[in-house]
């Protein structure tokens, strides 16, 4: 089947006059499917960002190619870049940064409006964007009257409008606060689900990556591992080695384990855990 | 401390009175109107009667009329050292001292030219204000790119202009905003802010606008990379989502606007100057 | 150096369309020594109502005095307090000012007027509690820091004043988890070495649980729970109304609770949570209401 977007032995290396040059992608391989709901979790300074960019092509890979849809992002055709754009859209982690208009729905409109859609279908899509992302009712509002969770929404509403297959989010999440994290990511799981808009959800918070069909931990500018969220998180070893946090059930139970208990495999939520606990006692 | 309370510059106010709804083009050509006239007004009966104009307008907008000149509040201070500086440096012909101190002598012409032209700038703040609070950063932009497109053949680029000035507007409560944490952060670092003599006080502003530029720059090009990110190529290929449309209601205005602007040209021919 | 309270308002943009009442009515005593986590759902009022932890606002209604001096009387040193109540911001980025750590870190000595070798000395000590290398930092461009070291160099300008109380607005925000530990071990030594009190104002529950002894939580401007760390971490369901994710162990407790389990709910870590499940699963019988 045709993926949405492959990375293939992608390489990038920061140069300036100033410094060494900085290799911050080794060799990525990486294929995103339709409606795929993949987190990408890393320490800072692993190269998550610089790879973020490579999705709609603000970066270019050094070697190696990405391509959109079988469509390389190093095209110099700018119908083309646009097109990909259009198919891959990006949330970035500061929402007053990426606003441009300081009124919600004129800021909606900005992504279908550079792309030419008629007057009449824009508002059609700017109101079916608020209201899949629950924010209809502040569609007048200023944006500074906001809080940091809703312009997130109101950001990701602008990106829903243009009809993507596919959205990148870049630590959208690290300047909320947990109502407002919960709410991105309920909204992302509900495109996911009811849109069938692939996700991909970069982050360094192990308790909100655990909510994806799919985790890729980067270190170092690698792809270390890549797999179901059971998988990965049971590597503790891996994650630890990446100073990443391993989620709290999976520690327990793994402590559990080392005092020989035999504990279910694969446990990353707190019911998990409460459930195999439960099954225990009753079996002693 | 809070620096955004008097910010009125860059802020709607939601409403949907007959001036909110009006078409920008209206409202801003027409604030481009009002503005030429208030260049040329230079009697007070004049300029009451235009201050009359403004106060209609702020209670058709169903403005709070303290919250519309709050916004003027910052501006008094220069507004003081220009009526101060005119009063004791103009000399029109024809004009008698009233007083001299030390090596200056101030006179009436100096006193009604310094007066006079602080009441314009008032004004012109006040018109301007009116404009923003009733009509949003994109209204705004629609309408002056719309206005600007005649000269768009004279390679004027109406629509990059339009979009750097939603932009900037947009910034002005984010900046004040950041203005406020800096200088909140460093009062906590023990500088003592609004202390010492004038130097002092100017050399205290560097350390806060240096980490505030720093940013401007860091948000002005991550905001960039946002608008690439959604298909921003430039003006050509561009649709809107509101297409302009002038209703009765602007052509009810324009009609008020012109008879507004007949009978004050009235009172600026009619009355002498006051020097 | 106490910090107290009284019935205190805030109201932002009075007296404007956009006015807003971030405060109702606070009342609070902090004492010397104590370790306190302010948290709550941002705009719930914990940013403005340590503001008035330092004097950086002043009450218009209620009154606050540090070391028993109104803040609102004209008489008190606000500079002097500022020194003695150090305020860590959220972005470290506002707070420093000069080019290289080391001229940072001595902005605050030398406006307290001390002695080239006295600011020396607290340039040393203060790079050493946070864990910069005096020898590889002190000339570092302020540029050149990574996110956490912009932080510490933060921190250590104002350890540098030598305050008797700490605030520290959102000091974990933007780190990888790594980073967060690592600031926080630091919060944590300057608190046992140097006795100094210490406010974490947070809206991340796991970081703080850990390490201080009395959690204060707020929402919509108001006080919702204030005491000791475990019994206020036990109150799960006021936790969550307003909006606050307990840390983990403390969820998984109270789920086994709900199951039957005896299990206590104060539990702060893992070692505690892997020790009373082990407690549990070895007491046969130790279920209430299992079947």
């Amino acid at each position: 089947m045709e993926y949405l977007i492959e990375f293939k032995e992608a390489t990038y290396t920061y140069k300036s006059s100033f410094v060494d040059p900085v290799q911050a992608l080794k060799q990525i391989d990486l294929r995103v499917k339709r409606g795929e709901f993949l987190a990408i979790i890393g320490p800072n300074g692993s190269g998550k960002s610089t790879l973020a960019r490579h999705f709609n092509g603000l970066l270019t890979p050094t070697t190696g190619e990405v391509l959109i849809r079988g469509i390389s992002t190093a095209s110099s055709d700018p119908e083309q870049l646009k097109a990909i754009r259009r198919q891959v859209g990006m949330v970035f982690q500061n929402p007053d940064n990426q606003l441009i208009s300081s009124i919600v729905e004129e800021d909606v409109a900005f992504g279908p409006e550079n792309l030419g859609v008629p007057p009449k279908e824009i508002r059609r899509r700017v109101n079916h964007a608020l209201a899949a992302l629950n924010i209809f009712k502040y569609r007048r509002e200023s944006i500074s009257h906001l809080s940091e969770g809703q312009k997130q929404l109101v950001a990701i509403a602008g990106v829903l409008a243009m009809k993507p297959d596919c959205i990148v989010l870049d630590e959208p999440t690290a300047l909320l606060d947990p109502f407002g994290r919960r709410q991105v990511l309920e909204s992302l799981k509900k495109l996911n689900r009811e849109e069938g808009i692939a996700v991909v959800f970069i982050t360094h918070f192990m308790s909100e990556a655990v909510h994806f069909k799919r985790v890729a931990v980067m270190d170092q500018g690698e792809i270390k591992s890549d797999g179901p969220p059971d998988d990965i998180f049971t590597r503790t070893a891996l994650l630890k080695a990446a100073g990443l946090d391993i989620p709290v059930s999976a520690q327990l139970a793994e402590e559990l384990k080392g005092k020989g208990f035999p504990m279910a495999p694969g446990i990353l939520h707190v019911e998990e855990l409460v459930n195999s606990l439960c099954q225990l006692k009753s079996k002693i | 401390m809070e620096l955004t309370k008097n910010l009125t510059l860059g802020i709607y106010f939601p409403g949907d009175t007959t001036l909110h709804c009006l078409d920008p083009r209206t409202k801003i050509a027409g604030t481009t109107g009002l503005i030429t006239l208030l260049l040329f007004t230079n009697n007070y009966t004049a300029y009451t009667f235009f201050a009359a104009f403004a106060l209609a307008l702020i209670l058709a907008a169903k403005i709070p009329l303290g919250f519309a000149l709050r916004g003027l509040r910052p501006m008094l201070p220069f507004l003081a050292m220009m009526w101060l500086f005119q009063i004791f440096f103009q000399k029109p012909p024809g004009s008698e001292i009233i007083f001299s101190w030390w090596k200056l002598t101030a006179t009436d012409g100096g006193l009604h030219m310094g007066t006079l032209m602080s009441i314009r700038v008032l004004l012109l703040f006040l018109l301007t204000t009116i404009l923003t609070l009733t009509t949003s950063t994109v209204e705004l932009t629609d309408g002056t790119e719309a206005l600007l497109r005649p000269l768009q053949r004279l390679k004027v680029p109406a629509q990059e202009l339009a979009l750097t000035m939603v932009i900037a507007l947009r910034f002005v409560p984010t900046l004040a905003e950041e203005a406020e944490k800096i200088i909140k952060a460093q009062t906590a670092r023990g500088v003592d802010f609004g202390r010492g003599n004038f130097i002092q006080k100017i050399a205290q502003l560097f350390p806060v606008l240096l980490p505030l530029f720093i940013n401007a720059f860091r948000r002005a090009d991550e905001m960039i990379t946002a608008m690439e990110s959604r298909c921003y190529t430039g003006g050509t290929g561009r649709t809107k989502m509101k297409v302009l449309r002038m209703s009765k209601n602007d052509y009810y205005s324009w009609a008020v606007l012109l008879l507004f602007a007949l009978m004050q040209i009235i009172l600026i021919v009619k009355i002498a100057p006051p020097f | 150096m106490p910090i107290e309270i009284e019935n205190l308002n805030h109201t932002y943009k009075e007296g404007t369309p956009f006015a807003r009442q971030a405060l109702f009515n606070i009342s609070l005593r902090i004492d010397d020594g104590e370790f306190i986590g302010l948290i709550g759902p941002s705009q719930s009022g914990k940013s403005t109502l340590s503001q008035y932890f330092n004097a950086l606002f002043i009450p218009k209604s209620g009154r606050v005095f540090i070391d028993g001096k109104d803040t609102a009387d004209r008489k008190t040193d606000l500079v002097q307090i500022r020194f003695e109540v150090g305020y860590v911001f959220q972005n470290p980025e506002h707070q420093l000012f000069k080019t290289t750590v080391g001229e940072d870190i001595a902005f605050g000595p030398t406006r307290q007027k001390c002695s080239p070798e006295e600011i020396e000395e607290r340039i040393r000590e203060a790079m050493e509690l946070v864990g910069l290398d005096y020898e590889t930092f002190f000339e570092r461009d302020i540029f050149a820091l990574s996110g956490g070291q912009k932080k510490r160099a933060a921190i250590a300008g104002v350890l540098a004043c030598r305050p008797k109380v700490l605030i520290l607005d959102g000091i974990t925000a933007g780190l990888d988890p790594r980073g967060r530990k690592e600031i926080l071990n630091v919060v944590k030594k300057l608190h046992q070495e140097k006795k100094i009190t210490v406010i974490l104002i947070s809206h991340s529950m796991d970081d703080v649980a850990r390490l201080v002894d009395r959690i204060i939580t707020m929402d919509q401007g108001k006080i919702v729970d204030d005491g000791p760390t475990r019994k206020v971490l036990s109150r799960v369901d006021r936790l969550q109304q307003i909006g606050l994710e307990p840390p983990q162990v403390i969820e998984i407790m109270q789920q086994l609770r709900e199951k039957g389990f005896t299990v206590p709910t104060g539990v702060l870590n893992i070692k505690e949570a892997v020790s009373e499940i082990v407690k549990m699963l070895n007491t046969p019988g130790g279920e209430q209401s299992w079947n």
